[in-house]
């Protein structure tokens, strides 16, 4: 099977012939954070990637001065992908709400589809957890996930 | 009275106005980058300086000395509310792949906006005093004020660093 993704930080490198990898360790967060913010190269199917990346960062939570809306809408998605992945996601009913007045499970709902909006590439999901369920990645993404169950291989940090 | 009431008002309007962008930036700069030390003196130059530097006249420089003399609480102050924003949001919009200048104007002054209209009003307040006082303003109550602020301010820095 052909390398479908790579990361490389310093002297180590990992790869994965798999599009669902779980990443375990206590440097797992600190390796996903600098893959999201472009100070750890990956590359998916050969190509570098850079932002934005689909990013759920550990603590779950969106913007807060921005409405559920503005947040899933960050990175410029349409309004039918938005309302598509808020109805999935449960959140129609508070799309027009700001994201601080939002319950915490709400929130990390937020957060998941902010991330899942911004990138068909690559999905770096910093504890996936009891959010696995919701997850419905097209074709094509590559998802590395803290405590992922679903995951076909795992780097361990 | 009435005059130098309106006076000190529009000075410290005007003031206020050509502070508060300048304030805004260093503010951001001291709260995000590791600055030289000079800089920061530099910004805080008009507080230790003697209150008859600034003794202005003419409207021109009652305007300048106002200014000068509200550019370092105003700074402090924007510093203040871009570290109690934290650098946390900014790595998220980085992430989600805005350039640094949407990251400043999408996630950093929309969250630190209640902290910078305080610096605006404290800005107006100090500039507006300066000006009713006709530029002669005494050091050391400003002294005593920026020390409590500066120790706050430490504190805030130990904390995000922490």
């Amino acid at each position: 099977m052909a390398e479908r993704v790579k990361v490389w930080s310093g002297r180590r490198e990992w790869t994965a012939e798999v599009d669902r990898v779980e990443l375990w360790g206590p440097d797992a967060t600190r390796l996903l954070e600098g893959i999201a913010l472009g100070r750890v190269p990956v590359s998916v199917d050969g190509a570098a990637l850079s932002p934005p990346f689909g990013w759920l960062p550990p603590d779950r939570l969106p913007f807060p001065h921005l409405s559920a809306r503005e947040n899933l809408g960050y990175t410029g998605a349409s309004r039918a992908r938005v309302d598509a992945v808020a109805e999935r996601l449960g959140l129609t009913e508070v799309l027009d709400r700001r994201s601080r007045s939002l319950d915490r499970a709400q929130r990390e709902r937020v957060a998941l589809g902010r991330a899942v909006l911004a990138s068909d590439r690559l999905w770096l999901l910093d504890g996936v957890g009891a959010l696995a369920p919701l997850l419905d990645p097209p074709p094509g993404v590559v998802i590395l996930a803290r405590d992922f169950a679903g995951a076909a291989t795992r780097w361990d940090f | 009275m009435l005059a130098e009431i309106v006076t000190a008002t529009w000075v410290g309007i005007v003031a206020t106005t050509l502070v508060l962008p300048v304030a805004v930036g260093l503010g951001w700069l001291l709260a995000r980058r590791r600055l030289p030390a000079w800089l920061e003196v530099v910004a805080w130059l008009p507080v230790v300086l003697p209150p008859g530097a600034f003794a202005a006249s003419g409207p021109g420089g009652q305007v300048l000395a106002a200014a000068l003399l509200a550019l370092p609480l105003c700074t402090l102050v924007c510093q203040g509310a871009f570290l109690r924003v934290g650098a946390r949001w900014g790595h998220v919009a980085t992430a989600l792949g805005d350039t640094p200048r949407e990251r400043f104007s999408r996630v950093d002054l929309p969250l630190a906006m209640p902290g910078l209209l305080a610096a605006a009003a404290l800005g107006f307040a100090r500039a507006a005093t300066v000006a009713a006082a006709g530029g002669l303003v005494l050091a050391i109550p400003a002294l005593i004020v920026f020390g409590s602020l500066r120790h706050a301010h430490d504190e805030a820095l130990e904390a995000a660093d922490g």
